[in-house]
């Protein structure tokens, strides 16, 4: 059965504990989340600027140490996304191409 | 604990309560062997090392010098781990009435423990072959389509036996000995590269690694967390004991850091996407045990203790809903924060863990492995490091818990996970914590490793390597927002996604059907003997190896099978005791 909101008539069928964290699913707070790490990554940014690596890479020097593990976790996460258009393209096969079932789908066990 | 079971490897112990589960019908009294053995073999551990025992357990089989237990820094802080997954495992598959189950899961579980012991590599080769022999019952009790890629594991794992094995004789050849330590093995002697490769297929090395990523997903929910354990990790033991140093390890732990990360963000299959992610994890190790300083073994060590624990809570969050949902492709999933928030929360430790968030698990010791690799001044490989951590961000710090947990809402409103294992999945979490808590908890973990003095001269927790880590987390969380506002983060599809195992699992088998044809012509134009010769054969392998064959005739819980492995299990006994 399809439930897709947290009308108050589903609240019944939701943790007593989820129910705090409801938030967690509005559509504003997921929206703004991206706000949640620009603040972080600038606090980062500046508290970095101050506590250099005592030892830094070749390539770290002046304000770019500052920044640069910012700049690789970025780019690192943004190549390994951009990859999976094509990958995906190259990779995927139907499911049951190897002729296997590939189907993790259980019976769903309700009690123990 | 008396003098003689304090020379005895612990391993046994297990072995022995495993073989006990297989006669036991009573569910109750099997379950409490299962959480006890590793208890017992623990304490047998600590005893055996507070008596400094060393070597142990040296015996002559047929002219050949055998120590059949070494308990030193390196291998208790495995033992350890291996006791504590034990428990964690017996605890977590509580609720599970499967007598085959819970038999091969101690079997495995001691075998792995006695491997980590082993003082030779006859020793280690043994138990390295029960280990695959036990464990694949494991993946069978996935049911019907687990069959074919038990059988792919096993064939896997028997070839790396073989390997070693065939490089431990051509070492002994060489030197006069089996024993097994790493100021003399390497890849400078006969037989060193056998060996290598043998473990690297255990290892995950590249292009070996498609039987992780093959069998686990497909073994059962308590299965696939109990395999997450012990073969990849008693690998890495054998390498961090034979090969450390071995400059090419670096190297290749590098790749094997990198290539799961691309392949976990195109996987549907959450489970398929921890056992890429276990991959990259086992890359970080391979690449300490190849720098070999005092700094990269002990963060090796470190880093297998912590990977135990955080892969296995991440493995038993999937196992729990895929227990309660039914599956565990992310495609069907989404929103289970709102009936499962103890297993949610489980998820998010594990993958605050291995994404090496401060005050969680890995940050302590993924980041000694990557300092000793910049001491080391391996630039190159240093950035391919702080790539993958972006790439474990990705795939297990952020798409396992979101695609499970968050998300849109799938509309499925499962139970919470049973009391056991949300009982298993807190316990590791609470390790996860309190192994890298900086007031007195990441200290415990730094005394267990080989090198404690060395250890402690490495801080993590300077707000130099604490704001770095945390802006490399940051950034890629930014990233994901914003991929995800921008609509290019890719959506979850259902879909087989091909490896390396492609080449064996479709052109080779094309070539056998080939083979078939060529056959049955030679058959039709042949003499009669060559077609009663062909016909004999034919028949006979059929015979055997057939879907409806006696090696295959109800394979996971068929008398065939059971009778195979006990007659396995006997000849390697007889093997072992006998001579």
């Amino acid at each position: 059965m399809h439930k897709p909101h947290d009308t108050p008539e589903n609240l019944d069928d939701i943790h007593p504990v989820s129910k705090k964290f409801l938030w967690l699913a509005n559509p504003k707070v997921k929206r703004n989340f991206i706000w949640f790490t620009v603040a972080c990554l600038i606090l980062t940014v500046i508290i970095g600027y101050f506590f250099p690596a005592k030892h830094p890479a070749p390539w770290e020097g002046g304000l770019l140490y500052a920044i640069s593990f910012g700049v690789i976790g970025f780019v690192a996460y943004s190549i390994v996304v951009f990859s999976a258009w094509p990958l995906f393209r190259a990779l995927s096969r139907p499911e049951d191409y190897y002729g296997e079932d590939d189907d993790d789908t259980l019976s769903g066990e309700d009690d123990v | 604990m008396s003098d003689l079971l304090m020379t005895i490897n612990p391993g046994l112990f297990i072995i022995a309560a495993g073989m006990l589960c297989a006669l036991v019908p009573l569910h109750s009294v099997r379950k409490t062997v299962m959480i006890l053995a590793p208890i017992v073999a623990a304490y047998a551990l600590f005893k055996g090392y507070s008596a400094g025992i060393g070597l142990a357990g040296e015996m002559t089989i047929a002219g050949i010098d055998l120590t059949t237990y070494r308990l030193d820094r390196l291998s208790l802080i495995w033992g350890y781990v291996f006791c504590f997954a034990g428990l964690l495992n017996g605890i977590f598959a509580f609720h599970e009435k499967a007598h085959i189950s819970d038999a091969s899961a101690l079997i495995y579980t001691g075998a792995g423990l006695g491997a980590v012991m082993a003082g030779d590599l006859l020793t280690l080769f043994l138990f390295w072959e029960l280990t695959a022999v036990s464990s694949v019952f494991l993946v069978w009790a996935g049911g019907p389509r687990a069959y074919a890629a038990g059988l792919r594991y096993l064939g896997m794992h028997v070839l790396s036996g073989v390997l070693l094995l065939a490089g431990a004789i051509m070492y002994q050849n060489y030197s006069g000995t089996f024993f097994f330590d790493g100021n003399e093995i390497g890849l400078g002697v006969p037989g060193g590269w056998l060996m290598m490769i043998g473990i690297g297929i255990k290892a995950g090395f590249p292009l070996l690694h498609t039987w992780i990523q093959d069998a686990y997903p497909k073994a059962s929910v308590t299965g696939t967390v109990v395999l997450a354990t012990f073969s990849t990790k008693m690998a890495i033991y054998a390498l961090a004991r034979g090969f450390a140093g071995e400059e090419i390890l670096i190297y290749i732990g590098a790749v094997m850091t990198l290539f799961p990360v691309f392949f976990a963000v195109i996987e549907n299959d959450l489970r398929k996407v921890l056992a890429y992610s276990l991959n990259n994890q086992l890359g970080f190790m391979v690449c300490g045990i190849g720098v070999g300083t005092a700094m990269a073994m002990n963060g090796v060590a470190g880093q297998v203790v912590l990977h135990v624990i955080f892969k296995a809570l991440l493995f038993m969050s999937m196992g729990a809903v895929l227990h309660r949902v039914g599956t565990a492709k992310a495609s069907e999933l989404g929103g289970l924060f709102r009936t499962m928030p103890w297993t949610t929360m489980a998820c998010l430790i594990g993958a605050a863990s291995i994404a090496a968030f401060p005050m969680f698990a890995a940050f302590v010791t993924k980041a000694m492995i990557i300092a000793a690799v910049f001491e080391e001044h391996h630039y190159i490989v240093y950035l391919c490091l702080l790539f993958a951590s972006a790439g474990v961000m990705e795939h297990s710090g952020i798409k396992v818990p979101y695609f499970a947990f968050f998300s849109h809402d799938s509309g499925k409103r499962p139970k919470e996970a049973p009391w056991n294992m949300l009982l298993a999945m807190g316990l590791a979490s609470l390790f996860c914590i309190v192994l890298a808590w900086p007031w007195g908890g990441y200290q415990m973990l730094y005394n267990l490793m080989p090198m404690p003095e060395i250890a402690g001269e490495y801080v993590p927790y300077t707000v130099n390597h604490v704001i770095t880590q945390l802006q490399l987390l940051f950034a890629a969380m930014f990233a994901f927002a914003l991929l995800k506002r921008l609509g290019v983060y890719p959506p979850e599809r259902r879909a087989q996604i091909l490896d390396f195992d492609w080449l064996w699992r479709r052109p080779a088998v094309a070539t056998l059907k080939w083979i078939d044809v060529m056959g049955a012509r030679v058959e039709a134009y042949g003499g009669l003997t060559v077609k009663r010769g062909w016909s004999g054969i034919q028949r006979r392998l059929f015979a055997m190896f057939s879907p409806a064959g006696a090696m295959s005739q109800d394979a996971p819980s068929g008398i065939a099978s059971v009778l195979t492995a006990a007659m396995l299990g006997l000849a390697i006994a007889l093997l072992y005791f006998v001579g």
